[in-house]
């Protein structure tokens, strides 16, 4: 069994719709290793969420290809080993935090999953164990947060992929959430992928941040994060985070200033 | 101490409502009497309605029976055609792209018009109230449960896919309960529907029921016994309307934080 | 109202085979059923009061066409009056009631209660008021009309978000601003929903009319032959009056469609 977990190669995608086409993503290669947590930012509309979403079999590329373990998406999502989580936490509002947790494990048959994790320890690993029961109109949104992270863990999956998942949140509630992904993330040994907006978060969070382009996407420029771990939020204060923030934010910035001289 | 703050208004309101009715009743009354004289008024002053409606209470009891009974089968029939339908069409958008026009052709067929023919296919009787009252309910609730099986927010639908759900899966976990707010709203348009659909075959293809019996009021000019008519027609409208209202509370339950209640 | 929804499924599904069916599939499901019913007809050799053959009712369009001319006009007359009546009469009363809360407190409750009335109950009423001929006709077709479009187009006139409102107050516009360039552009899609429920309603609502207060039109026209048999006549109505209903329908959408078009953009 190799190191590595997922595979892009010579991977882009175009959005055909009608007359108009969308050169979303343009040629990307990536490699990241089994355990790995990795960060992808770039300027809004550039394509990170086209490139997660092919991870997710949400999408397809038009060229190139996406493997996880050797195998396609697909078949990954076919044998349940994706969890993803959302911007938005799509709870059901009819269902308990319980019943939304356990939504997976309805879906898959709960005969069906050998690696299932207990509902209750979930629900103490994000720290919910009092709100089991509430529905989600009564839980605050980085609340609804935590149960999209327990539900997108439930199944065991081998691949965990985050859609700006705190992007709607206070920044002082998502450096919490964040703190309390990675030891997460620490004690259940997952291949991570994040979209983000946030520097200080591609930082604090991750192993590598892929700094991309505006469209169509590609990655210009791979920064490793040699912070130690466990990560914590001390650390946001140390010299080299904020050297580790500036060079992301050049890299980032670069092509938008080379437009302007 | 907040939330008698918040229940206030309503109250208030509904009140107000309560006391403008009262009040137009009262006028009705007094301007009845004072402008409408005659025997057989053809606005006749609310407590002769009364008093009529409670003479003749057994009379319009066994004329409203059988069109609570066309109505009622004609709406569950009608309710269950369009909401199997409406997942037919979701799940299948070739089928509705080939059959949508057609649909809103069957909609635009006057309800008047093909009573005559059901009633030389059927006779006179029950089937063409049933099919006329099913006609009546069919189009509100297919058009709310369309909106409703496609009002599922997409990422819960990504998720769905992501967990590689089979599309009952999807149908019965997701899309049904994202769709009862919009089929109930569909149903409570249905409801009174129904019953119009039911009273209206009546007039032709019917001797019982509450269609029949406006008829035989106008014919007979029969002034309160059309009132009295009129007067059961909306009840049973109103109250069908109720009755969904009492079932969407019963089923749906309460899935948001409570609103208050705005205008 | 009702047909909104029908007909406007997903984007993401726009295949050959869809474009085909959506092009094609109700022509071809409509020449099916005329065939079979042709077909059906001539084989087992059905009688013509029980059904009619498709070539029966055109070969009697033509014999029967003065009569149905006639009968369409005095409908599609009728009907427009009581939906201009009807329409207007309404737009105004759903004006008051959104500026005055007495008038609102007054009238709200007592539409919706009429409204639950069914439009079979209170025909008669009307009749018996107006006495018997086009008034009646027109009166019903207008208080048709009159419910939805008030309901619809007073929820319209307050559907401006209040933030918005209070950037129109933060520039100090004046009523009539706020009216032209906030408040109508809220209320119109309301108004189109009225529209659309209404214009077919009108129809319908005249021919209920015409069948017990009138000796005209289309509505009276079914009660003529049919209480004279003439059962071919009585199909020819239908397709007719259908057809009347639907083009109504269309126009309305049609309309919608190229205003509200421009407004999104
Ligand atoms: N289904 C689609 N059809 C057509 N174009 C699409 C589709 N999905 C995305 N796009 C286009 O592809 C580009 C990249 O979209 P994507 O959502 O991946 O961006 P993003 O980097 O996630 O942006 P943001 O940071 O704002 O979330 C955008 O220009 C978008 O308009
Ligand atoms: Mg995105």
């Amino acid at each position: 069994m190799s190191d590595v977990s997922i595979v892009l190669e010579g991977v882009s995608k175009t959005f055909v719709d009608g007359a108009n086409r969308v050169h979303a993503v343009e040629r990307v290669d990536l490699a990241i290793a089994r355990g790995e947590f990795v960060a992808l930012i770039g300027p809004s509309g550039c394509g990170k969420s086209t490139v997660l979403r092919m991870l997710g079999d949400l999408e397809s590329p038009s060229t190139g290809s996406v493997t996880i373990d050797g195998v396609s998406p697909g078949e990954i999502r076919k044998r349940r080993q994706i969890g993803m989580v959302f911007q938005e936490a799509n709870l059901l509002p009819w269902r308990s935090v319980y019943d939304n947790i356990a939504l997976p494990l309805e879906i898959a048959g709960k005969s069906a999953v050998p690696g299932a994790r207990s509902i209750d320890d979930l629900l103490e690993l994000v720290g919910l164990k009092d709100f089991r029961d509430a529905l989600p109109w009564q839980l605050s949104g980085g609340m609804r947060q935590r149960v999209a992270i327990a539900r997108a863990l439930v199944l065991n999956p081998k691949v965990l992929l985050l859609d700006e998942p705190f992007g709607a949140l206070d920044e002082i509630t998502r450096n919490r959430l964040n703190i309390d992904l990675l030891k997460i993330w620490t004690e259940v040994g997952i291949t991570a992928v994040l979209v983000t907006h946030s520097i200080s978060e591609a930082v604090l969070m991750s192993d590598r941040i892929f700094v991309m382009s505006p469209r169509p996407a590609t990655i210009t420029t791979t920064i490793p994060v040699t912070l130690p771990r466990p990560r914590t939020a001390q650390m946001q204060r140390a010299p080299e985070f904020f050297d580790l923030v500036a060079r992301t934010g050049e890299a980032l910035y670069r092509p938008f200033e080379t437009e302007a001289a | 101490m907040s939330a008698a703050l918040t229940l206030a208004p309503p109250v208030s309101r509904r009140l107000k409502s309560l006391a403008a009715i009262l009040i137009l009743l009262a006028l009705w009354e007094v301007a009845a009497r004072l402008f409408v004289p005659g025997v057989n008024p053809i606005i006749p002053p609310p407590s002769v309605l009364v008093t009529y409606v409670a003479r003749h209470a057994g009379l319009l009891l066994i004329s409203v029976q059988p069109t609570i009974v066309a109505a009622i089968s004609g709406f569950c029939i009608g309710a269950s055609i369009s909401i199997v339908l409406a997942v037919i069409f979701v799940r299948f958008p070739t089928v509705e792209a080939a059959l949508a026009n057609s649909v809103v052709l069957l909609h635009a067929l006057p309800m008047l018009a093909i009573i005559p023919l059901l009633v030389i296919w059927f006779g006179i009787g029950y089937t063409p109230k049933i099919i006329i009252a099913a006609l009546a309910t069919f189009f509100p609730v297919l058009n709310g449960a369309l909106r409703g099986l496609r009002s599922s927010e997409r990422s819960t639908l990504e998720l769905m896919h992501i967990l590689d759900a089979h599309w009952l899966q999807t149908l019965t976990k997701v899309k049904i309960p994202f769709a009862l707010p919009y089929i109930f709203a569909g149903l409570k348009i249905a409801a009174p529907q129904a019953v119009l659909g039911a009273t209206v075959a009546e007039w032709i293809g019917s001797r019982s029921g509450l269609g029949s019996q406006i008829l035989i009021a106008l014919l007979n000019y029969d002034v309160p016994l059309l009132w009295a008519c009129m007067v059961a027609c909306a009840l049973l409208a109103a109250t069908g309307f109720c009755l969904i209202l009492l079932i969407e509370y019963l089923v749906i339950g309460r899935r948001s934080e409570p609103l208050r209640e705005e205008d | 109202m009702a047909m909104a929804e029908i007909g406007a499924p997903a984007a993401a599904s726009r295949s050959g085979a869809y474009r085909f069916a959506l092009r094609w599939g109700s022509p071809i499901f409509v020449l099916l059923i005329i065939l079979a019913w042709q077909a059906a007809t001539t084989l087992w050799q059905i009688p013509i009061y029980i059904l009619p053959k498709p070539t029966d009712l055109v070969t009697g369009f033509v014999r029967n066409a003065g009569m149905l001319s006639r009968g369409w006009g005095i409908t599609v007359l009728e009907a427009s009056a009581g939906f201009i009546i009807g329409n207007v009469v309404s737009i105004a009363v759903a004006f008051l009631v959104t500026w005055s809360p007495t008038a609102r407190a007054g009238i709200m409750p007592l539409a919706l209660a009429i409204k639950s009335v069914p439009m079979v109950a209170i025909t008669p009423l009307i009749t018996l008021m107006v006495g018997f001929g086009h008034s009646t006709v027109v009166t019903v077709a207008a208080v048709v009309c009159f419910f939805p479009t008030l309901v619809n187009v007073s929820r319209g006139l307050k559907a401006a978000p209040r933030s918005q409102v209070e950037l129109f107050r933060i520039l100090d516009a004046n009523p009539w601003q706020l009216f032209w360039k906030l408040r109508l552009p809220y209320a119109l899609p309301y108004l189109f929903t009225a529209l659309r429920i209404t214009a077919p309603a009108a129809i319908g609502g005249t021919m209920l009319a015409e069948y017990v207060a009138s000796n005209a039109g289309l509505g009276y026209l079914i009660q003529d032959s049919y209480t004279q048999f003439r059962f071919v006549l009585v199909w020819q109505v239908v397709i007719v009056a259908t057809l009347t209903t639907l083009a109504a329908y269309l126009t309305v959408a049609h309309f919608e469609r190229r205003l509200l078009a421009r407004h999104r953009k």
